[in-house]
């Protein structure tokens, strides 16, 4: 479990976070929402001890960020795309840049030419296996820096704009990744701006000038936030659906025209 | 007036074991005064065409003419080239370097010639136009989030008052409020008769805004034309793209009735909603 205890942050005299609760239940998938500038990246590095809190706590398992010989520990378990992949590259190339992760956590060396294999199938970049990080596209180095994460089988993932860079067929890749990952059994938290995307989980944290207004179901965030956030026709068309009783939570395209299938039988 | 690329090809790393062939034989003419958008999958090239507009790349072949003057000409077309041509790019943030906002946003203007209160005020009008308040003018760039930095790169951008304004993926990492008001910026600046092109992964978007979309898939333009028309023929997947969710579920719900009113009502509201 990933806590968070009464926890305040500030750069300089700039609130950051303001008395931030949260409980993470292993096997969650979590959206975090909030307009640019509400907290998101900073409570995301809170969680592997980047960032450390000005009052209050972050704990990983039990193991206090603020405790510095579990640090390591945390960072083993806690796997984290940054909002901007590029930073984050260090290989050059790409499949030493995903053995680099696993080499710091000593994965033996047989296993870590399995998992590159697996991993960059997963993103559909096997051909790219010898590439230059820097020769990559934007969405590239997003995807590279995905399967490096995934590499290291963190027990918690967390995102921070994974969708961002890339597109539609790319993010629906990623989404689909992320939605096995959490059947596997791993934590997920991830942020996004795109309001279609909360439909792949089952709990939405949203931020505003660093407090959390909100913590439930995404169904519920619409009458709370809309004004703020805007909507989306998808959503707005589930939405209806949902008050009018025929669905009981967000589905994904697929899922939603079987289900109005149904419903027209 | 125009955005003119004749037979275009480009290469990175040309003669060397990295070859990579980003362009393969585009041609396109952008007239004063539209909107347009490009849209494809990664890797197919946007990135490559944009920057061969104001001659940050040069084509391996092919020819690429800002009115009429030639991209490969010498350093003072070049120059002017880039004063007509304001591009803010993928990851603009990494071009950052100043001590504040305010200079980083004056660094653009100033090199072309704006000073004293006509860089005051072209710096103050941007930053408005982007909806960023002036409190932010003192900060240092490196202190704002994401969506903040980006807004900073628009408004530089903005601030040199180009005829040509192109936007590589500007909106991803906007919130959708500050997408909203990215809009209404865009919109007065065609208002002002700009030229504007933008790379983006949002059909609704492309739809929303553009005359024009192109879309690229591996190094060429594959459709050029109106993006209305596009999205009635749902020729998706041959173009690579993925229809936007809600057509999704429109396309397979097609002759769908039921007696329920209410569900009628819902399906009514969808099919208005993509104009079926
Ligand atoms: N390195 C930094 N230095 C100073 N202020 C920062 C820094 N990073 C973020 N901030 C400020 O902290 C607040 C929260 O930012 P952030 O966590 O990045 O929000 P989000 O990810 O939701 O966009 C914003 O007001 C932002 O300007
Ligand atoms: N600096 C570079 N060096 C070598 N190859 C590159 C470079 N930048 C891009 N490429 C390659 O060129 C192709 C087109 O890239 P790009 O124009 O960035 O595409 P897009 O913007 O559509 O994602 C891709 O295959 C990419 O890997
Ligand atoms: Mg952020
Ligand atoms: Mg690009």
């Amino acid at each position: 479990m990933i806590e968070f205890k009464n926890v305040n942050f500030k750069y300089g005299e700039d609130i950051a976070l303001n008395n931030v609760n949260l409980k993470i239940s292993e096997g969650e998938s979590i959206a975090f929402l909030g307009l640019n500038g509400s907290g998101k990246t900073s409570l995301f590095q809170m969680i592997n001890g980047l960032l450390m809190p000005n009052d209050g706590y972050v704990s990983v398992d039990g193991m206090r960020t603020d405790e510095e010989e579990k640090l390591w520990e945390i960072r083993k378990k806690v796997g984290m795309i940054f909002q901007n992949p590029e930073s984050q590259i260090v290989g050059t190339t790409v499949e030493e840049d995903i053995a680099f992760g696993m080499e710091n956590i000593g994965v033996p060396r047989v296993e870590m030419v399995k998992r590159v294999d697996e991993v960059l199938r997963f993103v559909d970049m096997e051909d790219l296996k010898k590439a230059e990080p820097y020769h990559l596209s934007g969405g590239q180095k997003q995807l590279l820096c995905v399967a490096s994460i995934l590499a290291m089988k963190p027990k918690y993932v967390i995102m921070d704009e994974p969708t961002s860079m890339i597109d539609p067929i790319g993010r629906e890749r990623i989404l689909a990744t992320m939605n096995d990952m959490n059947k596997m059994g791993k934590t997920l938290m991830f942020s996004t701006h795109i309001l279609d995307e909360i439909v792949v989980s089952k709990r939405v944290v949203y931020l505003r000038n660093g407090e959390i207004v909100f913590d439930g179901k995404p169904m519920e965030i619409m009458k709370k936030v809309k004004e703020e956030f805007g909507t989306s026709d998808f959503i707005e068309f589930q939405y209806r659906l949902y008050r009018h009783g025929f669905i009981k939570h967000f589905m994904k395209p697929d899922e939603l025209s079987e289900r109005l299938r149904e419903l027209c039988r | 007036m125009s955005i003119e690329f004749k037979n275009v090809k480009y290469t990175y790393e040309l003669h060397t074991p990295f070859e990579k062939k980003a362009l393969d034989d585009v041609t396109l003419n952008i007239s004063k005064g539209e909107f347009v958008t490009i849209l494809g999958r990664t890797g197919s090239g946007k990135s490559t065409l944009i920057q061969l507009t104001n001659g940050i790349l040069k084509p391996t072949s092919g020819k690429v003419l800002i009115d009429g003057v030639s991209t490969t000409k010498n350093d003072a077309s070049i120059f002017e080239i880039r004063k007509k041509v304001g591009i803010v790019f993928q990851y603009p943030e990494h071009q950052f370097f100043e001590e504040n906002i305010y200079k980083e946003i004056a660094f653009g203007p100033k090199n072309f010639g704006f000073e004293g209160s006509k860089l005051n005020n072209t710096i103050l009008k941007s930053l408005n136009m982007i909806g960023l308040s002036t409190s932010v003018l003192s900060k240092s760039p490196f202190t704002l989030s994401g969506g903040e930095k980006r807004k900073v790169a628009i408004a530089s951008v903005i601030a040199c008052e180009p005829q040509y304004i192109i936007l590589d993926e500007p909106t991803s990492g906007l919130d959708p409020a500050s997408v909203k008001n990215f809009v209404k910026t865009l919109e007065s600046l065609k208002k002002m008769g700009k030229t504007i092109i933008v790379v983006t992964h949002s059909v609704d978007f492309s739809l929303q805004n553009a005359d024009r979309a192109l879309i690229m898939s591996k190094g060429k333009i594959t459709f050029d034309g109106n993006i209305q028309g596009f999205v009635k023929s749902s020729d998706f997947e041959k173009y690579e793209l993925l229809p936007p969710p809600l057509y999704q579920v429109g396309q397979k719900i097609i002759g769908f009735n039921t007696k329920n009113e209410k569900l009628a009502e819902d399906i009514k509201f969808l099919e208005d909603a993509l104009q079926l």
